[in-house]
């Protein structure tokens, strides 16, 4: 188990490394000049050269990447011009909130996804089956953003049962208030592919000749199912990893939407704004969540399956 | 003929052993499965006997229905499926029983092994775990610790290495005789009258098979309970079984001890099994029977096999005759022994 | 150009399409919630109560001097925790605002045209109890101009490159008079001076400059209580300002790129004040007993020709011509007249729009005959447009670009769509068009705040920029350069506007942009909101303002 975590770590440096690579020659050959919003539309050619040279952008550009990767290893990810904070802070703070809306939208998606793709897989052709499949297909189809403003319209601006947007944490009422709008369209998506991808587990499950072996055994129809949902949940918990590493990735719409200001916000006003610092920065975040998300399915999975358990071992 | 006249006389001549009631009665069963395209009938009013401690072997081609009889005996074939006949147990009939009764006797009273060990049990359950639900499934009320130790008695009784250890362990942690041995423990755990197997040795490699043959014959004797063994290994049914059964299209063609059936066959088609199934050693090379089995959805009149019968003359196409070809031994053929067998090409 | 794509983008842009679709489901779901109208905001106690304001930047604007998120920073941040030397006329709606005393109680401008004497108020404290003094008005002219100063600020000296270029010198005679010159003849220097914005000294050197914004003081109307990066800034009324206290007790600004977030937050009750709201709400807005405001204010689209090559150079038909093929009407009714055709680059009624040209009217076979003129068949020319998608204050890109497609299709002439985001239009900006980066582009969407302030004709649009680079799409007429310089170097105002109406004449004549449409300033208010002046500017006075019934 040790030896994973570490042989996982050791497996993300060079991942990092290659990320942080790739996003950094990416924003430098992205068309649009990072010193664009610093400076007046006339600014003169010396007006925009003194910026450039205090972001450095003039010099050589793996000088500049050595430069911020030194500075990254020893902990000082930088000061964003553009947004005149500490990248750290900025990040501390994006990520605080995306933290906490991944963590309920992808607890609220994951269970009712689950709930929905058993009661479908276990009903599979029924009236329940097909009504879940068109509620999970839809799911897939409806853009967050697309719920995220028929939920605003009807919930914050008709009804006014839920504000509509800002993460305050002031009180916890105020805080799961101002959550469940964000969390419903957030978590739709991851609703359901776990719906789905559960319900697909299922079928394929009770499929398995194993299934008669219980049933010849005289198990009850729902105890055989508690083997065949145990059985199905490996690729439940390697999907609901990818959602919840997208989730924790921080979602631009939602976030934009609901004035929840995560990572997926702060990523985006950093690449529109040519913001290297906090894109790279962010990346990281992202990239090491993802890591760190990856090596948690694969303890859990190789908890709930020994086949995996020798696989990763 | 019909059927039930076939019905009436396996019943009168299959049934040896010393007790009274059998173990397992089946009489006129019909299994049919409902599909788009119609009703399928896998099984076409098959009855038989099996008594304490008698082993009855099924051999025939896949999709001769044999797994889909097994499967409508111990009642795990789809729910939509048309099953009619009777199943006694005992002399209770299953298929009159309750549902909930009926699924308490599965595993109790009548328990079986799959054809592959290697998919049979649930691989994210421990061995341990698998054996003592089945126990306490049929044991109310036992203990953990007890059905504990009965799981280690069964895994000692069917002769698995340092019991204790394999307690513990996954099904893909073992090999594929293991793993038969440990689905043959809970095909006992709860000591049923009537044991099913399909194709028990299929899976496994030829030395393992053997063994596998011969714990079958231990245990059986042992739990003294009924086995249908379904098989397409005339070798396995002729050194397991005490009666065999030769299945084509859904129906018993041919029905005898095995010495009889397997050295006298009664019946082209068991004929041609038997030429297919030659074994290492002999000079001849296997011959397969021309053609494949006909679909249950359509079947012709008459004799089922005729179509593929080297033998086969016109009358073949109105529905066959029970010929006793001898005493205890039938066939479905109205070119049975005792009449002239004429070969087609020769007409 | 080269070719980009970002999924991101491709998305937002999406999303906002979308969004006044979703719109109607929005405003119908209100009508089924029922009196969203009635209900006042949160926190509105104490006198004056609390104006909460849904802004659409992408983020709160720095307190900083000056701000950033351009005029919207300055109308909503920079002008309520500060103060200029002048200051806008923003209380009245019946001309364009113009320069007022504010912290200078006056100024002279020596006859030479150079020397500036302000004169400055001696009753004004910042906020945090220190006097406001030349003292102040030298830290701060240091702070943007002289890179050897200890509290020189980079960020805010780039910032505000514009309004201090023309200053050469600066001193202070005395506690209260500060005496400024100019590098060459210049009469706008009060224009420059409304948007210098002073800190408190004391401030600034207390927590340096990288964490002024934290700490932001100045001597507004409003001080600055609460600020979270990204979420929200708190400002509450000054009791002591200089020009009497504020109606309102508080201010919260809230920032909401997206139009749709807005409007539900306007319907919830959690801001009073949205803006920029879809058009396509605004019906139903005022049946439910909103305060919908239009007025003609300094603000337009106004596309640019690339003046550097074919086919625009040296072509005036063929600009006349597309110019005439502009349907302004049918554009102006796509979105819900919030907008209306221009005639001029600065609206009708402006001091410097030119009397007697009428400029251009929607005119197909002129457009047509003019566009064979110069030399194009129908068919035979392709034109690559770049506009923005996003930011603040471009109106409505998507629709009208579409619209813009069919206009010059309807005439023979192929325009390909070169979406962008805002960034990259302002490094085009920067760049100039004829960088190889992007000499493909061949019109390029602009939306200049046209005629807010006469020092903003100088910057990029009509002539050649600072340091004598060329204008960003090769604007070069002789002509509109002396009518510029004279209008800069004329003392009186009169004099001023004379030149400015003859270089919008010739920009008219010339055709040098597509005069297409003046933005009229949509903004919602819940119907509590009393004393809002709806200005001819990008700027409001808030200390007029009141929430509730005072």
């Amino acid at each position: 188990m040790l030896r994973l975590i570490i042989r996982r770590i050791g497996l993300a440096i060079p991942t990092l490394i290659g990320v942080s690579i790739i996003v950094f020659i990416l924003m430098t050959v992205v068309p649009g000049s990072p010193e664009a919003g610093l400076v007046p539309e006339d600014a003169t050619p010396e007006e925009r050269q003194a910026i450039r040279d205090q972001l450095g952008l003039d010099d050589p550009l793996p000088l500049r990447y050595v430069d911020w990767a030194i500075a990254a290893l020893q902990g000082d990810l930088g000061h964003s011009q553009q947004r005149r904070r500490e990248v750290a802070d900025l990040l501390t703070q994006a990520w605080g909130n995306t933290f906490i809306l991944a963590l309920v939208s992808a607890a609220f998606g994951i269970a009712l996804g689950l709930l929905l793709g058993y009661l479908a897989g276990t009903r599979r052709g029924k009236i329940a089956d097909r009504f879940i499949s068109v509620v999970s297909l839809g799911g897939l189809s409806i853009p967050s953003f697309f719920l995220a403003i028929i939920l605003l319209g009807i919930f914050a601006g008709g009804l006014k049962w839920f504000p509509s947007g800002g993460a305050s944490f002031d009180d916890p009422i105020t805080a799961l208030r101002s959550l469940v709008l964000p969390v419903l369209s957030g978590s739709l998506i991851t609703m359901a592919i776990t719906a789905r991808v559960t319900r697909a587990g299922i079928v394929d499950v009770f499929g398995a000749d194993f299934v008669e072996t219980l049933r010849a055994k005289g198990l009850t129809e729902f105890e055989v199912r508690r083997h065949v949902l145990r059985n199905a949940l490996s690729p439940v918990l390697t999907t609901s990893g990818v959602q919840i590493g997208a989730l924790l990735g921080g979602s631009v719409l939602v976030e934009t939407i609901f004035r929840w200001p995560g990572m997926g916000l702060l990523l985006y006003n950093a690449i529109s704004a040519r913001d290297l610092v906090v894109v790279q920065g962010a990346t990281l975040v992202i990239a090491l969540t993802f890591v760190i998300i990856n090596l948690l399915v694969d303890l859990l999975q190789a908890a709930i399956d020994p086949r995996v358990r020798g696989a990763i071992a | 003929m019909t059927m039930t006249a076939a019905a009436t006389q396996t019943t009168e001549r299959a049934t040896p052993g010393q007790h009274q009631v059998p173990a397992l009665k089946v009489s006129d069963l019909i299994t049919e499965f409902r599909t788009r395209g119609g009703g399928v009938r896998a099984v076409d009013g098959v009855s038989f006997t099996v008594a304490p401690g008698q082993i009855l072997s099924v051999i025939g081609e896949s999709g001769s229905g044999k797994s889909a009889m097994l499967r409508s005996i111990i009642g795990i074939n789809p729910p939509t499926t048309l099953i009619e006949g009777k199943i006694e147990l005992r002399g209770r009939d299953l298929l009159a029983m309750p549902a909930r009764e009926r699924r308490r006797a599965r595993g109790r009273d009548v328990s079986m092994v799959f054809q592959d060990p290697l998919t049979a049990l649930d691989p994210v359950y421990t061995v341990e775990k698998q054996l003592t639900e089945t126990i306490s499934k049929h044991h109310e009320g036992i203990s953990r610790a007890d059905a504990r130790t009965r799981a280690l008695d069964l895994l000692e009784l069917v002769q698995i290495p340092s019991p204790a250890a394999r307690l513990k362990a996954y099904p893909s942690e073992l090999s594929g005789g293991m793993r038969q041995r440990v689905v043959i423990a809970m095909a006992i755990a709860g000591r049923p009258q009537v044991i099913l197997a399909d194709e028990p040795t299929t899976a496994l490699d030829v030395t393992v098979q053997a063994r596998m043959i011969r714990l079958f014959r231990q245990i059986q004797q042992e739990v003294d309970a009924g086995l249908v063994v379904v098989t397409h290994d005339l070798g396995v049914a002729a050194e397991l079984a005490d009666d065999v059964a030769v299945m084509y299209a859904g129906r018993f063609v041919e029905y005898g001890s095995a010495a009889q059936v397997l050295t006298r066959p009664g019946h082209p088609y068991t004929e041609g099994l038997i030429e297919a199934n030659v074994r290492a050693g002999q000079h001849r090379r296997p011959r397969a029977i021309p053609g494949a089995p006909p679909s249950l959805k359509r079947l012709p009149p008459g004799c089922a096999f005729a179509p593929r019968c080297s033998y086969s003359v016109p009358g073949c196409w109105s529905p066959p005759p029970v010929v006793d070809v001898e005493h205890n031994h039938w066939s479905l053929c109205l070119l049975a022994p005792g009449e002239t067998r004429v070969n087609r090409e020769e007409m | 150009m080269k070719r980009r794509s970002k999924p991101a983008r491709g998305m937002k842009r999406a999303a906002l399409k979308l969004t006044s679709l979703l719109l109607f489901i929005a405003v119908v779901a209100t009508a089924c919630g029922g009196g969203g109208a009635g209900s006042s905001a949160e926190g509105g106690s104490g006198s004056g109560g609390t104006l909460s304001i849904a802004m659409s930047a992408a983020n709160i604007p720095f307190p900083s001097t000056p701000p950033n998120q351009g005029y919207e920073g300055y109308r909503f941040v920079g002008n309520n925790i500060y103060d200029g030397l002048t200051r806008l006329d923003l209380d009245q709606d019946k001309t364009l605002p113009s320069p007022q005393p504010a912290l200078a109680e006056s100024w002279t401008m020596a006859p030479d045209l150079t020397t500036y004497t302000f004169k400055l108020r001696k009753d004004v404290k910042f906020h945090d109890g220190t006097d406001f003094n030349a003292d102040a008005v030298i830290f701060q002219l240091d702070r943007l101009k002289d890179p050897e100063f200890e509290y020189y600020s980079q960020t805010d000296a780039a910032n505000a490159a514009s309004a201090v270029r023309y200053i050469d010198t600066w001193k202070k005679t005395d506690d209260y008079t500060v005496v400024m010159t100019t590098t060459q003849k210049y009469t706008w220097l009060q224009w420059d001076m409304l948007s210098v914005y002073y800190p408190s000294p004391a401030i600034v050197k207390q927590y340096g400059n990288q964490d002024y914004n934290q700490h932001a003081t100045g001597t507004g109307p409003f001080t600055m209580t609460k600020y979270v990066d990204g979420e929200i800034m708190e400002l509450t009324r000054n009791d002591s300002y200089w020009r009497g206290a504020a109606k309102l007790a508080k201010i919260v600004l809230y920032p909401q790129p997206e139009a749709a977030s807005r409007l539900s937050m306007l319907q919830s009750g959690e801001v009073n004040w949205a803006e920029v709201p879809s058009p396509d709400a605004v019906a139903q807005l005022k049946t439910d007993g909103y305060q919908v405001f239009l007025g003609k204010y300094p603000h337009g689209i106004m596309p640019r020709f690339n003046m550097f090559r074919e086919p625009f150079k040296d072509n005036l038909k063929l600009r006349q011509a597309l110019n005439y093929a502009l349907d302004r009407e049918g554009t102006a009714a796509l979105i819900n007249e919030v907008g209306y055709p221009a005639k001029q680059w600065v609206y009708e009624g402006h001091p410097d729009y030119a009397p007697d040209n009428p400029g251009y009217s929607y005119d197909l076979a002129k457009a047509k005959q003019l566009l064979s003129e110069a030399g194009y068949g129908p068919g035979e020319l392709k034109l690559n447009f770049g506009y923005t998608t996003g930011g603040s204050g471009n109106m409505f890109p998507d629709v009208m670009m579409q619209k813009l497609q069919a206009d010059f299709k309807a005439i023979g002439v192929e325009v390909t769509l070169k979406p962008m985001e805002w960034t990259v239009l302002l490094s085009i900006g920067l760049d100039g068009l004829n960088s190889d980066k992007w000499d493909d582009i061949d019109v390029l969407w602009a939306s200049p705040a046209a005629g807010m302030m006469p020092t903003l004709y100088n910057s990029a649009y009509m002539s050649k920029r600072p340091g004598g680079q060329p204008n960003a799409t090769g604007l070069n007429d002789a002509k509109i350069d002396e009518y510029l310089t004279k209008a800069s170097q004329q003392a009186e105002p009169a004099d001023q506007h004379k030149y400015l109406q003859r270089m919008m004449d010739q920009t008219v004549d010339q055709a040098y942009f597509l005069f297409w449409m003046h933005d009229l300033n949509l903004r919602v208010m819940a119907p509590e909101i009393t004393g809002y002046v709806h200005a001819q500017s990008w700027w409001v006075d808030f200390t007029t303002i009141s929430v509730g019934e005072n």
